[in-house]
């Protein structure tokens, strides 16, 4: 076993792990935070993606020991109390899901994008995410929530912002 | 699947590595490509030395007219630096079409030309650079060129105690240009086979190509032929491009479900073609 300490979601955690513990499992099985997801296990997928010291990565493909004294932020880590992070409220108003599963990945990977590149057009939004999965081949929406989260056109309130944006997609998508 | 158990050995020093390596522990760098075989159970190290505190193997520095990047730059590195842009371009190229941001983010260079996948972007582009990499052991260092590095399919020359800790950009020489280009199953997919070219002053100075063999290979004859002949003849060029069929004697030929052996050395020669061509003649 291996002392770690690190930071996930801005709280400062520590535990004994094996070497062979992958980051995600420890995010998952030791801390419980189950909003990271595995897809694929084998990197392919990115629905894993978390950020390690501020950069994307396929937690699936890091050790746990390897993030000692380093700070993670996983999606569970993203909003402010009850207050979604624009990357999340765009998810949420552009229907930008069909089954949810790659969500917290596209999402983080898309945190990262942005802030590399805050104005980004739809093709380098499309090369930014291609390291993330959609089973279903919902892009579309996808891409759209972060054209509309870099363009900072989040309404941030659920009650105006929902309906007209599910009935958008609706009409677009039977 | 789960990894079988190893010891882990996180490095303060380089000379704390080597000594962990020379009791048979290997190096875990980006870990990109060794997790995931050790995870198929492809590779089962018991005891592996993390190098990834080591900020001396970090340094990017000019030298010699070149540059010199440490064995943990990360392939996103070389994706923005600017120096590699402005000297190296066909670096960036194949530093871009290398997986995707998430991986790109971990992938070190060194780790990558250790793992000596035939396939590599970075192997056959730093062929065609003629770099070359310094090897450290506990008996001192030494150098060697990018393409003396592999010796058969994910294999490389070095042995237990060897760490790899720079690699060596020389000058690429006045008006200097060059290019990379691969035939992949998707885009950033590992490629099928991939070229790279380098040109100075309107001569091709290096070809390296990656998919065709077990292990990377540097196009010596191709090289060799093109400096005798007009590289705006396209004939010319054609000919000496299918020369790439002996310098592929030197080694085995890779033949496997992403494409036989005929298929790779056809699809070289048309790449290899295509990249002399538009390098040589392009200006400006």
């Amino acid at each position: 076993m291996t002392k770690i300490q690190l930071t996930v979601d801005g709280a400062k955690v520590s535990d004994d792990v094996e070497p062979r513990m992958l980051l995600v499992q420890y995010l998952r099985e030791k801390l419980g935070k189950t909003g990271t997801v595995i897809g694929c296990d084998t990197s392919n997928c990115g629905a894993c993606t978390v950020h390690l010291d501020g950069r994307s990565v396929k937690s699936c493909n890091v050790l746990a020991v390897q993030a000692d004294g380093s700070e993670v932020t996983t999606i569970e880590g993203l909003a402010e109390g009850s207050v979604l992070h624009p990357v999340q409220e765009a998810f949420r108003e552009c229907h930008a899901l069909q089954c949810g599963f790659c969500t917290p990945g596209m999402i983080m990977q898309s945190v990262d994008l942005l802030k590399d590149n805050p104005d980004p057009s739809e093709e380098e939004i499309r090369v930014g995410i291609e390291g993330n999965l959609c089973r279903c081949t919902g892009y579309h929406n996808i891409v759209r929530a972060v054209q509309t989260a870099a363009a900072g056109k989040v309404s941030g309130d659920a009650e105006a912002g929902s309906p007209a944006a599910t009935a958008e997609t609706e009409k677009v998508e039977v | 699947m789960r990894t079988t158990s190893f010891d882990y050995t996180r490095a303060t020093s380089i000379d704390e590595a080597l000594g962990a390596l020379a009791s048979g522990a290997q190096v875990l760098a980006g870990g990109q490509s060794l997790l995931q075989s050790m995870k198929l159970r492809q590779a089962s190290p018991q005891h592996l030395v993390d190098i990834n505190e080591l900020d001396e193997l970090r340094a990017v520095d000019l030298e010699d007219g070149g540059l010199r990047l440490g064995a943990l730059t990360r392939i996103a590195e070389l994706c923005v630096i600017a120096e590699v842009a402005a000297m190296f371009p066909s670096l960036q190229q194949a530093a871009k079409l290398t997986a995707d941001v998430q991986v790109r983010n971990r992938a070190t260079i060194g780790g990558n030309l250790c793992f000596a996948n035939p396939r590599s972007n970075m192997a056959s582009t730093l062929i065609s650079l003629r770099a070359e990499v310094t090897v450290r052991s506990d008996g001192g260092s030494r150098r060697l060129a990018v393409e003396e590095l592999f010796s058969g399919y994910l294999q490389t020359v070095l042995s237990s105690g060897d760490l790899l800790t720079d690699v060596h950009l020389p000058d690429p020489g006045r008006d200097a240009r060059g290019a990379y280009r691969e035939i992949s199953r998707q885009p950033n997919g590992v490629p099928v086979v991939n070229v790279a070219v380098a040109v100075a002053e309107g001569r091709v100075t290096g070809i390296g190509v990656g998919g065709l063999g077990v292990r990377p290979l540097r196009a010596r004859l191709v090289e060799e032929a093109l400096t005798h002949v007009d590289v705006n003849d396209p004939r010319a060029v054609d000919e000496a491009a299918a020369l790439l069929a002996g310098d592929l004697a030197s080694t085995e030929p890779l033949s496997d479900m992403h494409g036989s052996a005929e298929y790779r050395l056809e699809a070289a020669v048309v790449l290899l073609r295509r990249l002399v061509l538009a390098t040589t003649n392009e200006r400006g």
